[in-house]
């Protein structure tokens, strides 16, 4: 208490000092809130915690809220339902006095396509509810939201999340949406699923007592199982998840619910379950899939996708498979490393890494749709790593659980692990039941996600930053005869990545760059490779609309018309996809 | 006797049904279901299995009876781009030939039809501007410009239909047969020629591109668009594989019938005249792209019984494509695929190759050997219709002022849309015939479950051991060989079903066994307590069941 009021005089004197008394005494009491923790939004509108799993629910009531707080920047779709009939929800983030948000460069951000990998949702909505918070208060977001949008689908597999939300799970499970499937072939569907035994709500682990096993109990942790040594006698013999056989073919929830994997489903380099496991019965089978796609493709403004997985720590980009290696050129690839190593730096303990060359082989996943389906640059971001635990330089990269149990017993005090019980099996006997909880391992503990979620966060709105973007230079006017006038444009992209990648060239898969110049009557336009030189090239046809194929990173490209008259208002209206959509009068008077 | 009459029927049956004895349109297609439907309603059903993006139905036909799940099924389809009608009345007289004539495969099987898979397609050949059309109705930007459909074809000479320009330039690559005119050959030698032609298909370059023709109105080959080898970003692809509702709507009847064992395809394609052949390297990598070795003796096999019973020789190569539907039917289906055309021209040697129709040459050409007329289908096809009396299937050269080369000698002219592959319907009789005996000889040698040298042994006063084989005692494999591979082809299930006071001391009830070659089989051994009465079963949806009852005492 006497602190508190050695505070309080302080301050009273120091106020005095500089501005006399009156005022001073009324501020320390008007109801506002204390200092602004730098980074974080003050006194947010739309309150949140991020320390928490949200389930749909509370999904869909964070989205309404922060459309209702924000009418002008925020936008909530449903974009398709699930398998269940689920809504997805798209959030559309932007300033909507600034621009149609669906002509600007736009980054997309996708979530929870695996149910168990839930914190991508939270980081999501986070990245949501801190961009529409900080308008008008960060310049940098404010620049931002009027030059960019960002559609964010805080989940794409509500009935997952939901389902492992509230249904006995391991942390693994499942990995897929709720389209029952028959797993084992026996011509049943999920007729040998999870049994939660000991209904605790989690699905952890069966052991039973052996003298001859070949698992013990860790002498530093007895939570943990570790393997006898080779010569050693053990303890135990282990049994797998909860279970019971329910349809007596000596297996034990080998059809569960789930089992295909929705980051196997996606339109490119598609394979079929025997070349890829987990695929289905061919590309986009799934309904939330389908419907984030009819998304994508009717968006070509977007120019950069973050899809949110976990977990390892990892910023991974395509391919999926090095019979893809094709679809990444140097061009391309130096985007990718500009972002990827600058992710690095901004989140301690996570790597750079190429999904087929250190991760493993993956056909038909969401990146390899976005960057060689539509030549978007894209990430997979693998959240949550052993090295957010204590910081220890060799968790780095590493998937390895063994300090879960140090930081359980320091931090967590006991929280994450369901304790080894006795349970009489009607199949197996005498067993002990326990393990870690569902919600451990994976997902980030609740006090480390926000930190997570901002920077992780942080690392999409570097690429954001860096995605395309188009600036008109006024047009220089230069008279070659009588009636004959020549006008140069120069048109800048002023960010690292270029409006069409090379895969996207290579292929066409987005339409060109579109100049158009009203007012004038033109002669001939053409494309400069320098004007200086008068190198360039015609375009015969149409040419007040010239087609520009790609403006390169940090790049320009220059125009020219030859007209007739003297011009006075030209009205330049250039329409890149990923780029941005301006048109521009000047007055040449 | 009874056979020929039926054949008279049929034959008559068509005239009825299409008009002007043409190809049928759609809706004689959907007559001609509606009046099988009516006509054997015990047998035959047909249902909508999507509509597409033109607003055409897809349908889907069955004949068969019986427990659908447990009964093997074949599939037979056409018109998955619309280049080729006579499929699809190869599919509907099938249909029809096997409910007048199919006598008990009626009762032992189940057959799918799909007529037309790409009916927007299909409506080009009926439309006021006729031409080869392989995309659906929906609208897309083919040569992705940014611009959609701004550059289709144009009747340039109003005949109605499309052919080809040729335009004189010392620059291009073509040439006319030195035996008739009307063939257009690739060019070999620059320098011992006189006229050189530029080819491009009838039209204008609307947008100034350089290209003709290449973005008309739709939209999707749909045999471009399957999944197996998908020819991405290639014209007509679309955006990933089996995007298209046509496709997606096929696919997931196709997937929810386990009984279907093989599938039968009319396309511009041959592999039951030209029967891959296995290769190692092909299966050696994780993405194969050849059948496995198993599948590729089948394959042989069948197309062997195919030339057993099909009259016309010398098929000319045509291959599977990328994307192609009956490619993805083996590759990610797992089924057995045969496709073939429904017809093509027979190789006619004449003793002399005049023709008083050829143009504008002075002297009459020599005769053509036949080692020409099987090289080259167009020279082949000429002498064929010739003697067939077939003489409207060619637009004369005619020359035109085209926009696009200012003072350049242009020709509109060449083999009619369709013709060279599609001939008058009544060419379609025997290939019908064939087909349908084929089918017979098919379904003949399709996998039989047999139980061989069942064995009880009473090991104690009310303990029995059961041991046994099942055997495919037939000539096809109880499924593909890949199909082991994959969970879409179920394996074969083996199952004793005990009463009430019996038990299983040892073994499960069900076990599950991969593909049986042909004489390939296996054990079974089960220790039951409790006596009285037992029944196995073993079969697979593509097999059907076969039951044996035996007695523990």
């Amino acid at each position: 208490m006497s602190r508190y009021i050695l505070l309080f005089f302080k301050t009273v004197i120091i106020g005095i000092l500089i501005f006399g008394y009156g005022s001073i005494m009324a501020q320390q009491y008007d109801g506002r809130s204390g200092l602004r923790a730098i980074g974080t939004p003050h006194n947010p509108k739309v309150e949140m915690s991020w320390n928490r799993y949200h389930n749909n629910e509370q999904i869909l009531d964070f989205c309404e809220r922060l459309v209702e707080a924000y009418p002008e920047l925020a936008r909530l779709e449903v974009i398709g339902q699930s398998y269940l009939g689920n809504d997805i929800l798209a959030l559309t983030i932007s300033d909507f006095s600034t621009g149609d948000p669906d002509k600007k460069p736009a980054f997309f951000i996708q979530a929870n396509i695996h149910p168990n990998e839930l914190q991508g949702t939270e980081i999501a909505m986070y990245t949501a509810w801190y961009l529409t918070e900080n308008f008008g208060e960060v310049r940098f977001i404010t620049d931002l939201l009027r030059d960019r949008t960002f559609y964010i689908l805080p989940t794409i597999n509500p009935d997952g999340r939901d389902y492992y939300i509230y249904n006995p799970n391991t942390a693994h499970s499942p990995r897929s949406g709720l389209i029952p499937f028959d797993d084992d072939g026996d011509w049943e569907i999920d007729e040998d699923g999870f049994d939660d035994l000991n209904g605790d709500g989690h699905i952890t682990m069966m052991r039973r007592e052996n003298p001859n096993g070949r698992w013990k109990v860790d002498p530093n942790n007895p939570l943990r199982m570790v393997r006898a040594d080779d010569g050693e006698q053990g303890q135990y013999d282990m049994l797998g998840f909860e279970g019971i056989d329910r349809d007596g073919d000596g297996r034990i929830n080998e059809d569960r619910t789930g089992y295909y994997d929705p980051n196997r489903d996606w339109g490119w380099n598609w394979q079929p379950d025997y070349v890829q496991g987990g695929a289905l019965m061919y590309p986009f089978a799934t309904p939330e899939n389908y419907a984030v796609k009819e998304f994508v493709l009717s968006r070509p403004n977007i120019a950069g996708a973050q899809s949110y997985h976990n977990y390892g720590g990892m910023f991974l980009r395509g391919p999926g498979a090095e019979e893809d290696k094709g679809s990444y050129d140097r061009n391309d690839i130096r985007v990718y490393d500009l972002i990827g190593k600058k992710g690095e730096k901004m989140i301690p303990g996570y790597r750079y890494l190429i999904v087929h060359e250190d991760l493993y082989s993956v056909f038909g996943g969401d990146v390899d749709f976005y960057h060689g389906g539509r030549g978007i640059f894209a990430y997979v971001n693998e959240l949550m790593t052993s090295y957010l635990l204590f910081h220890d330089e060799s968790q780095i990269g590493r998937w390895s659980d063994e300090q879960f149990y140090d930081f359980d017993r320091y931090l967590l005090f006991g929280d994450a692990y369901v304790e080894w019980e006795p349970f009489d099996h009607p199949q197996l006997g005498p067993i002990e039941i326990g393990g870690p909880k569902k919600n451990y391992v994976r997902n980030h503990p609740g006090f480390l996600l926000e930190e997570d979620a901002h920077r992780n966060m942080a690392f999409t709105l570097y690429h954001a930053h860096q995605m395309p973007l188009i600036e008109v230079r006024e047009p220089e006017i230069k008279r070659l005869s009588r009636n004959l006038y020549q006008i140069d444009l120069t048109i800048d992209n002023v960010r690292a990545t270029p409006t069409h990648s090379s895969h996207d060239l290579k292929n066409r898969i987005s339409p060109p760059n579109i100049i158009n110049i009203k007012g004038v009557d033109i002669i001939s336009g053409m494309i400069m490779q320098n004007p200086w030189l008068e190198v360039g090239k015609e375009q015969h046809f149409e040419p007040e609309s010239i087609r520009v194929r790609n403006i390169p990173g940090m790049s320009s490209v220059h125009l020219r018309w030859l007209v007739r008259g003297g011009p006075s208002n030209i009205e330049i209206e250039v329409d890149s996809p990923k780029g941005g959509h301006q048109r521009l009068l000047f007055s040449m008077n | 006797m009874i056979k020929f009459t039926l054949i008279i029927f049929l034959l008559f049956s068509w005239n009825l049904s299409f008009a002007n004895n043409d190809y049928p349109d759609l809706d004689e297609v959907k007559i001609h279901l509606e009046r099988l439907s009516s006509e054997y309603p015990t047998y035959f059903s047909y249902e909508k299995l999507t509509e597409s993006p033109g607003g055409n139905t897809v349908f889907l036909a069955k004949v068969g009876n019986g427990d659908e799940e447990l009964t093997p099924g074949l599939l037979f389809l056409a018109g998955v781009d619309g280049k080729h009608p006579a499929g699809t009345v190869m599919v509907l007289s099938l249909a029809e030939k096997l409910l007048s004539e199919g006598g008990d495969l009626l009762d032992r099987f189940y057959f799918y039809f799909v007529p037309v898979l790409s009916p927007d397609a299909y409506a080009q050949y009926h439309d006021d501007l006729q031409y080869e059309r392989s995309g659906n109705a929906r609208e897309t930007d083919i040569d992705r410009d940014g611009r959609i459909s701004e550059d289709p074809y144009e009747d340039l000479n109003g005949d109605g239909m499309i052919t080809q320009v040729r335009i004189q330039d010392a620059s291009g690559e073509w040439v006319t047969h030195e035996k008739d005119p009307r063939v257009i050959v690739p060019l070999k030698d620059r320098t011992k020629t006189e006229t050189i032609y530029r080819i491009i298909s009838e039209g204008i370059d609307n947008d100034k591109d350089g290209l003709f023709n290449e973005d008309g109105p739709g939209g999707i080959n749909l045999n471009m668009n399957f999944s197996f080898d998908y020819p991405a970003f290639q014209p007509g692809a679309g955006e990933h594989a089996v995007s298209e509702t046509e496709n997606r709507a096929l696919a997931d009847f196709l997937f929810k019938r386990w009984n279907i064992y093989a599938v039968f395809t009319f396309a511009l394609e041959n592999n039951l005249s030209h029967p891959p052949s296995f290769d190692r390297q092909k299966v050696s990598r994780r993405i194969i792209t050849g059948p496995l070795e198993r599948d590729a003796a089948s394959a042989n096999m069948v197309s062997s019984k195919f030339s057993d019973h099909w009259t016309i020789d010398d098929a000319p190569e045509m291959k599977q494509g990328p994307g192609s539907f009956s490619s993805w039917a083996y590759f990610h289906y797992s089924r057995f695929s045969f496709v073939s055309p429904a017809w093509w021209a027979p190789v006619v040697v004449n003793e002399s190759y005049e023709d008083d129709d050829a143009e504008g040459e002075s002297e009459a050409p020599s005769a053509v050997s036949e080692k020409e007329l099987k090289d080259n289908y167009d020279l082949r096809y000429i002498q064929w219709a010739k003697s067939e009396g077939i003489d409207d299937f060619y637009v004369e050269w005619e020359e035109i002022k085209h926009p696009d080369f200012p003072g350049r000698k242009v020709e509109v002219g060449g083999f009619k849309p369709f013709v060279r592959n599609n001939p008058p319907l009544n060419f379609l009789e025997e290939p019908i015939d064939n087909y349908f005996s084929f089918i017979q000889d098919f379904t003949n040698a399709m996998p039989k479950l047999e139980f061989q040298d069942v064995e009880v042994e009473k090991l104690e006063r009310n303990v029995f051991r059961v041991t046994g084989r099942v055997v495919n005692t037939s000539l096809l494999p109880t499924s593909t060989q890949l199909g082991d591979r994959t969970r879409w082809v179920r394996d074969t299930r083996n199952r004793i079903l005990l009463n009430d006071d019996q038990e299983l001391l040892l073994g499960h009830h069900r076990t599950f066994h991969k593909s049986l070659d042909a004489g390939e089989y296996f054990e079974f051994s089960w220790l039951v307590s409790g006596s009285g009465s037992v029944v196995l079963d073993a079969g697979s949806p593509m097999t059907g069941l076969v039951e044996f009852s035996l007695e523990l005492k």
